[in-house]
């Protein structure tokens, strides 16, 4: 590549250089594909590279650019966590249970974004079945983390929040049903969107919790995840789950001024609930100091308590994740990762009762969670309370001795976007995640995208 | 805004973990029945924190919601539960559950 293009392209700046014919997809792809090569013995990202498929697509984006075919996508290199089925393409769920499963069809999503151009450069680590991890004891490793390799990465979109962060693909597809997009997001330093229930298709993505389940995109760039939700939002009549409700634009209104939209802070999140450390705090005060200088109206806001949102999500996830899986850990039960087991097993134990007053419950704080929209346009909170810890340290039982924040959102059934707020002292990545009401997807994504540019957060990458 | 407060919830003895266990159709050696003792407390404290005290009359909320009739009319996706609930075939084939990777597939395993 001409040294004057740059190392670390978003999806936004190839596309440009592209139409510019500054770059070619084969150019970018081959890139890619070397530094996949040279660096991921290191992350363990990709569980199978498809570099014939990754080549063949890049050449065929180059006719179209040249035939002035090109779609929105045309020629970018995306890889997909490992449970969105790729026809053709090994799709393992990081289990062994899945080890030779070859699905004959693309999910939904993979279809659209093959259909508008993009080039896929392979499937990316998980946790098992997008729950059990991270797991040592399974056939390929778990993703570490492009800031410090010995620490967590996050989960369970694990390779994908690498491998952006990396710069190994320029964006991926994760899945979200407490915090899976979020979470990698935040600790990896990148950008992660968990859309509105019913706005991103579902088919073809193998399930955790149902009624929790969402897919969407993790990229650097606010910005690039509005590209990719341009192209994968909009109703899916084979996703019972899908809305017909209007999708699109996302992109477009980027750039709009967030002056004088109202964000409330929703402060006894990261103070009491879960308390954040002392670096998380500053960079909150950081972050309401970018977006006061951005026009944004910042006041505090409460809500339930965080151990509702977590109580209500654990219990629903552990009770249809066992349900998923019942008939796997009656007979296979010891090819599943330790992990896995202790976090789905005890799904089984539970009564009917006591999912139905789970979801009795979610109905409430959806409730609550919407009444708080009445006053402000957007919630600001944070993802984690602190930077990724020592993934050799990280507990099965997270999410159940410890309360997640991010499955707040979830339990609410809004979407929320987690961008890059600052880092620490030692140059880990903290997050920042910003909640909309239902639908609200374009103004979280304007108003990330104005606080990366902002801030500045989008000028250091890892060093692997 | 506290958090509400929170007791452990009690130790399931073992003869009823076993019990339970059992009833649920699963086959676990003792360190998997171990790691189940420990996740299950951690449930069933958080099953603890879950509201019981609801007026009847409240529960109609949170069944399903069907799609208004004009719009249901046409819904493929209705369309392929009522074939698929009536044993029809669905109009695509459904995949085979596993298959033997393709030889000439380009995907190559980067790691086993």
């Amino acid at each position: 590549m001409k040294k004057t293009l740059p190392e670390f392209p978003t999806i936004a700046e190839a596309a440009r250089l592209f139409a510019a014919k500054r770059l070619s997809p084969t150019e970018l792809t081959r890139m890619l594909l070397h530094r996949i090569a040279v660096q991921d013995g290191k992350l363990n990202a990709f569980l199978l590279v498809t570099e014939e498929k990754a080549l063949a697509a890049a050449r065929a984006a180059e006719r179209a650019l040249r035939a002035g075919t090109a779609g929105r996508l045309t020629g970018i290199p995306l890889a997909y966590k490992d449970i969105y089925e790729t026809a053709g393409v090994r799709t393992t769920a990081h289990s062994r249970l899945l080890a030779e499963n070859v699905p004959a069809r693309d999910a939904e999503t993979v279809r659209r974004l093959g259909a508008a151009g993009a080039v896929m450069l392979g499937k990316l680590a998980t946790h098992e079945f997008a729950i059990g991890g991270p797991a040592f004891d399974l056939p390929w490793p778990p993703a570490c983390n492009p800031w410090d390799v010995r620490r967590y990465t996050g989960g369970s979109s694990s390779g994908s929040g690498a491998a952006v962060a990396a710069g190994l693909c320029l964006g991926s597809l994760g899945s979200d049903t407490g915090g899976s997009i979020r979470l990698p997001a935040a600790y990896c330093g990148i950008a992660g969107l968990k859309p509105t229930p019913g706005l991103v298709s579902r088919r073809g993505v193998i399930p955790l919790a149902p009624s929790l389940d969402t897919a969407g995109p993790m990229a650097w760039t606010a910005e690039d995840c509005a590209l990719l939700l341009d192209v994968i939002a909009g109703h899916d009549p084979e996703d019972p789950a899908s809305v017909p409700a209007p999708a699109g634009g996302y992109a477009r209104g980027i750039g709009t001024p967030v002056k004088g939209l109202r964000v409330g802070v929703l402060r006894g999140f990261f103070e009491h609930d879960v308390p954040g450390t002392p670096e998380v705090q500053q960079m909150v005060a950081n972050a309401i100091g970018v977006l006061r200088d951005l026009g944004c109206a910042v006041r505090d806001v409460r809500l339930p308590p965080v151990q509702d949102y977590n109580a209500v999500g654990r219990v629903i996830i552990s009770a249809e994740a066992y349900a998923m899986h019942e008939a796997a850990l009656k007979t296979r039960v010891a090819e599943f990762s330790r992990a896995f087991r202790v976090r789905v097993l005890a799904g089984g134990l539970l009564r009917a009762a006591d999912y139905i007053a789970a979801q009795r419950r979610r109905t409430e704080l959806i409730a609550a969670t919407a009444a708080a929209f009445r006053d402000v346009d957007v919630l600001l909170t944070v993802p984690t309370p602190g930077p990724a810890g020592v993934l050799r340290e990280q507990r099965h039982d997270d999410g159940f001795s410890r309360p997640l924040l991010t499955t707040v959102a979830n339990v609410a059934a809004v979407p929320s976007l987690v961008v890059c707020g600052g880092f620490t002292a030692t140059g880990l990545p903290l997050g920042l995640e910003f909640m909309g009401p239902a639908w609200g997807e374009a103004t979280l994504l304007r108003l990330g995208h104005q606080f990366e540019q902002a801030s500045g957060t989008r000028a250091r990458r890892p060093v692997v | 805004m506290a958090a509400r407060p929170q007791s452990p919830a009690p130790l399931t003895p073992p003869a009823e973990l076993e019990q339970m266990v059992r009833r649920a159709g699963l086959s676990l050696n003792a360190g998997q029945m171990a790691d189940l003792a420990l996740a299950w407390r951690q449930v069933s404290e958080l099953v603890e924190r879950l509201p019981r005290a609801w007026r009847l009359a409240d529960d109609q909320a949170y069944v399903f919601r069907l799609s208004p009739p004009a719009a249901a009319a046409g819904a493929p996706a209705r369309q392929a539960a009522v074939a698929k609930a009536a044993g029809k075939t669905a109009a695509r084939p459904a995949a085979p559950a596993r298959r033997k990777p393709a030889r000439k597939m380009s995907g190559v395993p980067a790691r086993r």
